[in-house]
């Protein structure tokens, strides 16, 4: 009986029609991927095209898409004329201060909020969630004439204490430490472990991908930060970081868009590969506590 | 009697661990908050060095009626409605195609991030150069505008959010790419099977129990829109005359912080932007949050 | 109502090979179990019936005509997943009506429809609520119920009682199975449970690493096993299996007789249902193991060297101690012979 029920159409055509349709909803996804794709590396991809090329190639028409002998003169100009060494050496500097600083003031501060009771602890875990809403532009009025009156004016320090705090480490951390199991803490208290040494002991290593994740976002937002360096370093070289530093190249008087587009690149590299190799901590950072 | 002591020991020993974030937190961010409520009281003393002559509440009424702040705030919502709408709608759908097992979503992947990562700077910097008059790529494509972009009444903002939603593009895919992987891949199977098209799936299904990450990056996306500062400074600051439409709410603070000091008035400023941006956050919560349905 | 059938099925995944060249042909208003141990590509083949999952080689029949090509939304099926799939921002009545919506159905079609599904299934009082607010039983019903309400040709279900409790499982079981029989719709159930797959299916297809072992009815799986594997696979507990050597007409385990056999001989795996294997001094040396009271009746865990074998006798019979050795014997001709490598039925 089973054999003589023959399906209508022969395989043959039955295996182009399977191909076909796969073929057109698979082409237009691909489609829509490149285009996208295409648009959002277009700026990256010229910026690295141009900055390769001379001077006079920048300014032709129609414009080169790929530079025909790479000039890498531009790199070197915008390290020499444009000081950009200084100033990654200022970013490195300043992103390192503000990771380090922040993550220990988080740990410190998510580990109490996590582990502790003690009076106020509510109100006090709204204020550190309240400030949260309050966005850094609407203080840079006060914070200005503090600096200026603890007299931190010409220091790194200017640039990095206010950041040494951060509601959404403590907040990521404050979670991690929620995750570690309270036998834990009770196993360690009857091994007569204190709570400093439980922290460091036990709770930190346990943690360990929540730091990385909040270390990673906090070096993203310390490097790529511009309102606060701009107050604090457009009229002082010695300090200025990278992103300023790329400002002031382009405002300056090269007439090469090359050199310019040269310090673009340079600034964008290390965050690029920053979010190439920690890609998994950087997702993880930026939609915690937002998806679940 | 022991038991009270170690209470106290460890509310103390918290009290210490929390106070570094703390002393930070409340000089730096939560005192300067408090402090604008109390400059912008004051007008600016003619002269640096004389003391601040108490206007009162007149200086922020003043203010608010202002061409120059209702130029500002109509720049910073255009940019805002400009930037967001579309940032999570494209950051969605490239998601959603993107989230499909065929070979090679990692590399789209990765590449929809990386506008995530790249700083004010150099997105300006960048788009900056595609617009210069003589040597842009924009000239060679035809678009010479008279006046140039960034003095025209009506591109310059468009000039400005087009970088802006290349940046809010990435974090918007990054979101929503998180959020898909999330999703329970049996109830989109489901819907296929009870007869939804791929385009009724989406919407039917997946936009719902997306619902949430749409919601936060709404409103993640909308706050870092008002305050938007850096393109306008990079590309057009200082300020002068011409560049009044891209002259943003956080760029005036800006202003009256460093270019012309008047803490008074950057206090104004800095509450009108905070009260607006704050209410537009509530009503998109009112608005939205209703309608996010959150699995469980 | 349809027939189903699988042509030849294959599916690879990258270089595992999860079904291989699956024959199978369902009839209309069957109601037929997959059955296996998980990995055997039951569900896979059931996903392939859906649509969710398509062939490497071989082809889908619904009703004769090839679907293979066909996505889930053209096929007419239904599934009930083990999770349920619920949709869970739609309420329970939303949830019955969403593939009510992706036709051309009019409201109140829709909504007789939707009431009528859900008083089947008992979900009345319930139409309003989200699933989120349901017990495991109550979502299971409103899958079920959105399953029926648009009268599919066919039902597939994956594991739908595995995440209910024992008690609601077995109320459960023939829930379904009166449902499917009122509806005759053909079913096709996948579950590792073999106590489900005997009393609900018309049919079992019993299935291990992607090859089909045997198709029949629960009775011709349990008397007539077609290899060992479904000989201890099916039945509770499933049939023993000890090696022994056949000789003249003798089952031999170390010299000790097991049982009889026609002749034939050389190393054979002989199976012996658990009631059929008695305490017997001049029988095969076994060590006991275990001991399982079911009440009125006793599960005796033993080894016969490799080979772990269950005794069922009534409570009040004499029984060895834990860690005693016993002697054991087959006893009437319920005794079946495999090969002891490839597993098929000799005799």
């Amino acid at each position: 009986m089973p054999t003589d029920v023959i399906s209508p159409v022969s395989p043959a055509v039955l295996a182009r029609k399977r191909k076909r349709r796969r073929r057109l909803s698979t082409v237009a996804s691909y489609a829509v991927l490149t285009i996208g794709a295409l648009i959002v590396l277009f700026p990256i991809y010229m910026a690295v095209v141009d900055s390769l090329l001379t001077p006079v190639q920048i300014g032709s028409t129609p414009p080169y898409f790929f530079p025909p002998t790479p000039q890498f003169h531009a790199y070197a100009d915008a390290f020499n004329q444009g000081h950009l060494g200084h100033y990654i050496v200022n970013s490195v500097i300043q992103t390192l201060e503000i990771v380090a600083g922040s993550v220990i003031t988080a740990i410190l501060a998510a580990y109490a909020f996590a582990t502790f009771s003690f009076p106020f602890k509510r109100i006090l875990w709204t204020i550190v969630l309240g400030t949260l809403l309050i966005p850094f532009e609407v203080t840079i009025v006060t914070n200005y004439k503090t600096i200026q009156s603890l007299h931190l004016l010409g220091s790194m320090w200017a640039l990095t204490i206010p950041f040494m705090v951060s509601a959404v480490g403590i907040f990521l951390l404050r979670q991690a430490f929620l995750g570690v199991a309270v036998e834990m803490r009770e196993a360690a208290v009857l091994d007569g472990c204190g709570p400093m040494r439980y922290l460091w002991r036990v709770a930190l290593p346990l943690v360990r991908p929540q730091i990385a994740a909040f270390v990673v976002i906090a070096t993203l937002g310390a490097w790529n930060q511009y309102l606060w360096p701009l107050l604090l370093t457009s009229n002082d070289e010695n300090h200025r970081t990278l992103q300023i530093g790329l400002k002031s190249l382009n405002a300056g008087t090269f007439q090469s868009l090359g050199v310019v587009l040269a310090g673009a690149v340079i600034a964008a590299v290390p965050m690029l590969l920053l979010m190439v190799v920690f890609n998994k901590q950087l997702v993880r950072s930026l939609t915690g506590g937002a998806v679940k | 009697m022991s038991r009270r002591l170690d209470r106290t020991k460890e509310a103390g020993l918290a009290y210490l661990l929390i106070a570094p974030a703390f002393v930070l937190a409340l000089v730096f961010i939560i005192y300067p908050f408090m402090r604008n409520f109390s400059l912008f009281l004051y007008h600016a003393p003619p002269y640096p060095g004389l003391p601040s002559h108490f206007a009162g509440l007149s200086q922020f009424t003043t203010m608010l009626t202002s061409s120059s702040f209702l130029q500002g705030l109509e720049a910073t919502l255009l940019y805002t409605v400009l930037v967001v709408p579309i940032g999570v709608l494209l950051g969605l759908i490239l998601a959603v195609v993107a989230h499909q097992k065929l070979k090679g979503m990692a590399i789209y992947r990765t590449i929809f991030a990386t506008t995530a990562v790249s700083s004010v700077a150099v997105a300006a910097v960048i788009f900056g150069t595609f617009m210069n008059p003589v040597l842009g790529l924009l000239p060679w494509l035809g678009i010479n505008p008279n006046p140039p972009i960034l003095q025209s009444p009506t591109w310059a903002m468009v000039a400005m959010a087009v970088i802006g939603l290349w940046q809010f593009m990435g974090l918007s895919f990054i979101l929503f790419s998180a959020g898909l992987q999330s999703l329970p891949e049996e109830v989109l199977e489901a819907a296929r099977i009870d007869g939804a098209s791929e385009v009724g799936v989406f919407w039917k299904v997946t936009v719902p129990l997306l619902s949430p990450t749409i919601f936060y990056a709404i409103t993640v996306g909308t706050i870092g829109a008002m305050y938007t500062f850096g393109q306008m400074d990079l590309l057009v600051g200082p300020f002068s005359a011409q560049y009044v439409h891209v002259n943003t709410l956080a760029y005036q603070i800006y202003q009256y912080v460093v270019t012309e000091p008047n803490p008074g008035l950057a206090a104004c400023i800095s509450i009108a932007l905070f009260l607006i941006t704050a209410v537009i956050t509530f009503v998109n919560f009112r608005f939205l949050e209703r309608r996010v349905t959150y699995a469980n | 109502m349809a027939t189903v059938a699988f042509r030849s099925v294959a599916k690879q995944f990258g270089d595992k090979s999860v079904l291989k060249g699956l024959d199978l042909e369902i009839a209309d208003g069957e109601f037929l179990v997959l059955l296996g141990p998980s990995g055997c590509g039951k569900t896979t083949a059931l996903r392939m019936v859906a649509g969710l999952e398509s062939p490497t080689s071989g082809d889908i029949e619904i009703d004769g005509v090839a679907v293979t090509d066909l996505p889930p939304r053209e096929r007419d099926v239904a599934m009930v997943f083990q999770s349920y799939a619920l949709y869970p921002h739609l309420s329970v009545a939303k949830n019955i009506e969403f593939p009510l919506r992706q036709t051309s159905m009019g409201k109140a079609e829709r909504a007789a429809k939707v009431e009528g599904a859900a008083a089947m299934l008992g979900l009345a009082d319930l139409v309003h609520r989200k699933p989120r607010e349901l017990s495991g039983g109550q979502r299971q019903r409103v899958a079920l119920a959105r399953a029926i309400v648009r009268n599919p040709v066919c039902f597939l279900m994956d594991e739908p009682l595995s995440n209910l409790d024992a008690t609601l499982r077995a109320q459960t079981r023939s829930d379904i199975v009166t449902l499917q029989r009122r509806l005759g719709t053909t079913t096709i159930f996948v579950t590792h449970d073999q106590v489900e797959a005997m009393t609900m299916g018309d049919r079992i297809a019993v299935m291990h690493e992607g090859v089909l072992q045997q198709v029949g009815t629960p009775t011709e799986l349990f008397f007539n096993p077609a290899n060992a594997f479904v000989a201890g696979f099916v039945g509770n507990p499933g049939m023993n299996l000890i090696h022994a050597d056949h000789v003249d007409g003798e089952l031999r385990v170390a010299t000790k007789i097991l049982g009889s056999a026609p002749s034939q001989s050389g190393p054979v795996l002989v199976g012996v249902r658990a009631e059929d294997l008695v305490l017997d001094d001049s029988g095969v040396e076994a060590t006991c193991t275990g001991v399982e009271i079911l009440g009125a009746e006793v599960h005796l865990l033993c080894s016969i060297g490799e080979d772990h074998v269950v005794v069922r006798q009534a409570a009040s019979a004499p029984r060895p101690q834990l860690g005693e050795t016993c002697a054991l014997r087959a006893s009437g001709n319920g005794v079946l012979l495999f090969d002891p490598t490839s597993g098929l039925r000799l005799s």
